[in-house]
């Protein structure tokens, strides 16, 4: 008999179920967000995260999003409101009265499934069901992801279940699990914080420190809502939830910010520019701006990010001869990052090839040796070397166009060989690689580090040289041409030397051969 | 190093210009006559005798 319904059966559903399950998560593996905990500030954080176009995953322990927001207290389903949190109802749709003075209240189902259905409308994806098991730290202590179970794992005993978890990467991870502060107490486990405990209930002042105190506690890690109380001793919530939407606005701010950062942002341009026009007179120098924004037209975005996503390397010791198809949640994340949406994080490209496709971006008519373009960028690539048959993290590719990146000046050049050793120790021993970095401040280049537009002038003039005279090096250790490999020999050219320029290249500067290229 | 040029003495294509200089694992660019273009887009351009080419050979630094 004919139904009403099409004639698809079991298996088809089940194959739906599964590949569009695995589909997604898989891309969702390495995300800009991670947000611990789906309640009111969790759910508020993520979509105002992904209305950007920021690639955000709650992970939920329970199956239903929203934590308490359903129910105001005590079983009963009326949530309230305290001035100024209105305005985030408005935002959101939420029928609301005023009860008193600035006290509103709403029906906590309507409410919270109007701000569950926002989070979605803007992107947020959840792995609900799934429990928070411990945190991925890099480089310095950097919170750059979490390690996850199905909650009934965690509910079953480990010689019944004795299941591993799995681990998903991301730039920032907010904590977002309200009193439990679950995120913060696992870094307080490996003795990389402390938290205070929240304090007894005292609803005029809870509120407003909450907000106060949203904000970043550790590189990499956010923390919104009532889990501040837990972090900072701060008075427990009560049953008002006007913190805990505007906590996860303020979270959203913070995060979007970090996300937006590039390193090559924290660059001071002008003062490049000014560095140039002084060294090179009669030379125009002109800054163009981000090359995506300008050159790339809006067809080409995707076509570009596959490209882009193409030239990820896999394995730093396997040459790519020829390039896999990228996955869609690859090619998603370069488009992100041409539209300058995100930030790539830990992501290595093919420095040839990543040059390639910016040559492609110069206009025809600018592809020629009259004019030097330099382009930064925060991505980390690095160049095959047949010598030792693997990948090598670069600070620079010179040609049409040359690119300098800032991500590579910290990566790229080796750190002193003590600091490698004392490393291991840290990691050993389980102690805070971020003393290690205090140890050592100052003999290398580091993240957000005050001397990078200094030390980056050094190398627009290997840039600069190369286009001029066919080599952007010197052998002298104390020229700013010197092609260093250690980060020691880096500070050294570029801030430590007594000259800047070796005898010869200096006189190439002064002699002004360059005067009619621009 | 990096940029180096060079007066075609007789007539050949792009690419057997770069078998002749050993370039061929190399990643360059040429220019001719203001125009650069990677090889591998003009492998079968013939380039004539008295051309300049410029090998602008990429360099990586760090």
């Amino acid at each position: 008999m004919a139904g009403n319904f099409s004639p698809v059966g079991e298996k088809e559903v089940t194959r739906t179920i599964v590949s569009e399950f695995a589909t997604q998560f898989a891309e969702y593996v390495e995300c800009d967000c991670i947000i611990v905990g789906g309640g009111p500030s969790g759910l508020m954080a993520g979509r105002n995260i992904a209305r950007e176009g920021t690639k955000v995953l709650i992970v939920e322990r329970n199956n239903y999003l929203g934590g308490g927001f359903w129910i105001g207290g005590y079983l009963m389903n009326k949530v309230t409101i305290r001035h100024p949190g209105e305005r985030i109802l408005d935002e959101l749709g939420i029928p609301y009265r005023e009860v008193v003075g600035g006290l509103f209240v709403a029906d906590g189902p309507h409410a919270c499934s109007k701000l569950i259905a926002s989070a979605c409308d803007n992107g947020v994806k959840f792995a609900n069901m799934t429990i928070f098991d411990d945190l991925v730290l890099k480089e310095g202590g950097r919170v750059a992801g979490v390690v996850v179970n199905w909650t009934p794992i965690s509910a079953l005993p480990k010689e019944i279940t004795c299941v591993d978890p799995v681990a998903l990467e991301a730039t920032l991870v907010i904590d977002a699990t309200g009193h439990d502060a679950q995120v913060v107490r696992k870094l307080e486990e490996r003795g990389l914080t402390t938290t205070k405990g929240f304090g007894a209930m005292w609803v005029e002042r809870s509120e407003d420190l909450i907000l106060e105190h949203t904000g970043e506690v550790h590189p990499g890690l956010i923390v919104t809502g009532m889990a501040l109380s837990t972090v900072y001793g701060l008075p427990r919530m009560g049953p008002t939830f006007g913190a805990m939407l505007l906590s996860g606005e303020i979270a959203a701010k913070i995060a979007l910010e970090k996300l937006h950062e590039g390193a090559a942002e924290a660059l001071n341009i002008e003062g490049i520019v000014q560095y140039l026009r002084k060294k090179l007179k009669q030379v125009e120098v002109e800054v163009r701006g981000d090359p995506f924004a300008l050159y790339l037209p809006q067809d080409g975005v995707l076509d570009c990010a596959r490209k882009i996503a193409s030239t990820k390397i896999q394995d730093a010791t396997r040459k790519a001869s020829s390039r896999q198809e990228p996955l869609y949640g690859e090619i998603e994340y370069e488009k992100r990052r041409i539209l300058g949406k995100t930030r790539a994080f830990g992501v290595l490209y093919d420095g040839l090839e990543l040059q390639r496709l910016f040559f492609e971006l110069i206009p025809r008519g600018e592809r020629s040796l009259e004019f030097v373009h330099i382009l930064f960028t925060n991505r980390l690539f690095a160049t095959w070397d047949e010598h030792d048959r693997r990948y090598h993290a670069r600070v620079s590719v010179y040609g049409i166009p040359s690119i300098i990146s800032t991500t590579g000046l910290v990566e790229a050049p080796a750190k002193p060989r003590d600091y490698y050793l004392l490393k291991q120790q840290y990691e050993v021993l389980g102690k805070d690689l971020l003393e290690l970095k205090d140890r050592f401040k100052g003999a290398f280049i580091d993240y957000e580090d005050e001397r990078l537009t200094e030390v980056v002038k050094g190398y627009v003039m290997q840039a600069v040289f190369y286009s001029l005279v066919g080599d952007p090096f010197c052998q002298d250790s104390g020229c700013r041409l010197y092609n260093a490999h250690w980060q020691e020999e880096v500070v050294f050219a570029q801030l430590g030397s007594e000259y800047e320029f070796c005898q010869r290249h200096r006189k190439l500067l002064e002699d002004g051969e360059w005067a009619s290229k621009g | 190093m990096g940029i180096e040029r060079i007066e075609i003495q007789e007539e050949k294509t792009v690419k057997e210009l770069i078998d002749e200089l050993n370039l061929s694992s190399v990643l360059i660019l040429l220019d001719l006559n203001g125009e650069v273009f990677y090889p591998d887009e003009k492998h079968n351009w013939r380039l004539k005798a008295g051309d300049t080419v410029t090998v602008i050979r990429i360099v990586a630094g760090g």
